[in-house]
């Protein structure tokens, strides 16, 4: 648009001139003109000749033109000409100020289409690069300079984009950002040799993220420059704020899929069906918590062997317990498989040797009870680490807590373990939970707690295994009566039949 | 779980409180961390408030015992209460750990 001149203005205000010409020359003038630079804008009545009168016309404190008349000299008329001037002068100030608002109103119109657009399209990414490249080219394109680079720090990476690559070296991008970082506030430079706009932004209330403007084409910022790029800025932080919570919200979706999975996983090494074994009623079942615990039990019936069977939980929740639970079934299952000779401590004495680096690397450790059954002595083979609780009921006589013989997989080096024998006849009961049972809780904080369970097993021993599994879990519930179960709850009921 | 930590001419005493279980443990490896650097990294700590603790309280304790023992010293427990203590016992945890009925006589082990 330019600077606003009197010349340029006057064509708008000549229908009011004209008026005042006419006056002029009603009044016995015999021309009327309106002159700026030496050249008429505007002349009524005669041509011009030589200018009786002359007015000047003050304008923003200088002068800006001049009227004149001629065939009236008269002091009424002098008088008369100075106001007209004076009223000219008024008109074109008022004129030019309109213009300007105009024009700013025409501007503002601009800068709003102009975010329009960028939200459009910066709206279209979701990845962190994309969005900064799309708000860099746009930036470049709004402010009219030649580059402009965007940054953002997040626990999900950092990413410096610039758009459109300007040839401005990395290590000053790098040193603009760390000097409005440490600022924590606009950086705007005006030399005409090296200009640029910076704006740290705060993403989700920490200064990690900004944008900058470079080389500004026409030599400087404006006001109107800094403005919009200050709204730029506005809508780019809340974009990254988006795309930041659009990330952190599919990095939770990936992990739930991830401990879904999990889940699954446990469950699909977990036996499905119940082992068939001659002069034993066995039934084992593993009801997870709400978060992945490390409970497991398995079965191995091998034509040339005892029976077997193992309850383990390795100490700890979440994803790790998980992955410790999967390795330690397999390790067990696979020295029960191919060991030439197993017995219940000297699988525990392998599998330790196998884990004990592991899981003292990780700061965990896990319990296993295994046990074989041998048809011809009638007799349980045992070795327990630091498993608890394991339950003997015998058919007549009190139930009892049988204690571990050494500590859990983990805790100390080398094969602690040892085989022991309990005697099963008919009707005798073993019951092998995972502490999910005894530190079943209720609301009040109370625990279900050993001698409940002692209590429990004595006054179901006369049930199949599987009644007695359904009635600790049903009491386990009752007990907690609707309290969050906190940890796995795994049982094997190995009972005596006739 | 409130945890507070004394330390002594030869060890460091610290007192658990509460429940020592898979949402409060990581305080207490934090501490025992911390502990472990010196040498000899000798650590009590008092269980005599602590009213519940899980496999993964266990589990710090443990972890903590290894690092202490690592660092030439060693992490003994005293003031057990009746569920802890039948905790330790069944699993056999009284077997890796000294373990005192008070904390004198725990903090006299260290002196001896």
């Amino acid at each position: 648009m330019g600077e606003p001149t009197f010349a340029r203005t006057f064509d708008t205000l000549r229908n009011t001139v004209t008026l005042i010409a006419r006056a002029w020359l009603a009044a016995g003038a015999r021309t009327f003109g309106v002159r700026c630079a030496d050249e008429y804008l505007g002349a009524w009545g005669a041509e011009p000749g030589t200018m009786d009168l002359r007015a000047p016309i003050y304008a923003y404190g200088k002068i800006v033109g001049e009227v004149c008349v001629a065939g009236v000299a008269d002091a009424g008329a002098r008088a008369r000409l100075g106001a007209d001037a004076a009223l000219i002068a008024r008109l074109f100030e008022i004129e030019t100020e309109l213009d300007g608002m105009t024009g700013e109103l025409v501007e503002a119109q601009d800068q709003l289409l102009a975010l329009y657009d960028l939200d459009r399209s910066i709206r279209k990414h979701v990845s962190a690069p994309d969005t900064l490249t799309a708000v860099c080219r746009e930036a470049a394109r709004l402010v009219k300079v030649s580059g402009s680079f965007a940054w953002l720090a997040a626990p999900a990476g950092e990413w410096i984009v610039q758009a459109p690559p300007d040839g401005t070296p990395v290590e000053r991008v790098r040193a603009l950002i760390d000097l409005a970082t440490a600022r924590g506030e606009r950086v705007l430079e005006n030399d005409p040799a090296e200009n640029y706009f910076v704006i740290p932004l705060l993403v989700h209330g920490a200064t990690r993220a900004g944008l900058a403007w470079l080389n500004k084409r026409d030599g400087a910022f404006t006001s109107p420059d800094l403005k919009l790029a200050r709204a730029i800025a506005d809508q780019a932080g809340a974009q990254m704020e988006n795309v930041l919570l659009y990330q952190e919200t599919l990095a939770q979706a990936k992990l739930q899929n991830e401990m879904d999975l999990a889940v699954r996983i446990q469950l699909g090494l977990l036996p499905r069906t119940q082992p068939v074994v001659a002069a034993l009623d066995v039934f084992g079942a593993s009801r997870p918590a709400s978060q992945v615990g490390g409970d497991f039990f398995g079965y191995l019936q091998r034509a040339d062997q005892a029976f077997t069977s193992f309850v383990g939980d390795v100490a700890g929740k979440g994803i790790s317990a998980a992955l410790l639970m999967s390795m330690s079934y397999t390790v067990i299952r696979n020295a029960m498989r191919f060991m030439p000779a197993p017995t219940p401590a000297s699988v525990l004495g392998r599998v330790s040797d196998d884990l004990y680096d592991e899981l003292s690397d990780l700061g965990t450790f896990v319990t296993v009870f295994i046990a074989q059954y041998d048809l011809s002595t009638r007799a349980l083979t045992y070795a327990n680490a630091g498993h608890s609780p394991v339950i003997y009921c015998p058919a007549h006589g009190a139930a009892q807590l049988l204690i571990a013989d050494g500590t859990a997989m983990g805790v100390l080096p080398g094969r602690w373990w040892e085989d022991q024998r309990l005697d099963f006849s008919p009707g005798d009961v073993l019951v092998v939970a995972t502490d999910g049972f005894s530190e079943a809780q209720n609301a009040a904080g109370a625990l279900l707690g050993y001698d409940r369970l002692l209590e429990l097993i004595e006054a179901t021993r006369h049930l199949s295994a599987q009644s007695i599994v359904q009635e600790l879990y049903a009491a386990a519930g009752k007990f907690a009566a609707g309290f969050p179960q906190a940890d796995d709850q795994t049982i094997i009921v190995i009972k005596g039949a006739g | 779980m409130e945890l507070a930590s004394r330390p002594l001419d030869k060890l460091t005493v610290i007192t658990l409180g509460g429940r020592l279980d898979a949402y409060t443990a990581s305080t207490l490896i934090k501490e025992l961390d911390q502990r472990a650097t010196a040498t000899p990294a000798n650590v009590l700590v008092n269980l005599n408030s602590v009213n519940f603790i899980d496999s993964t309280g266990l589990a710090a304790l443990v972890q903590g015992m290894k690092r202490c023992r690592e660092h030439k010293g060693d992490l003994r427990l005293c003031g057990l209460q009746r569920p802890t203590r039948m905790i330790f016992e069944l699993t056999r945890l009284d077997k890796a750990f000294e373990i005192f009925a008070t904390e004198a006589e725990g903090i006299a082990s260290f002196n001896g």
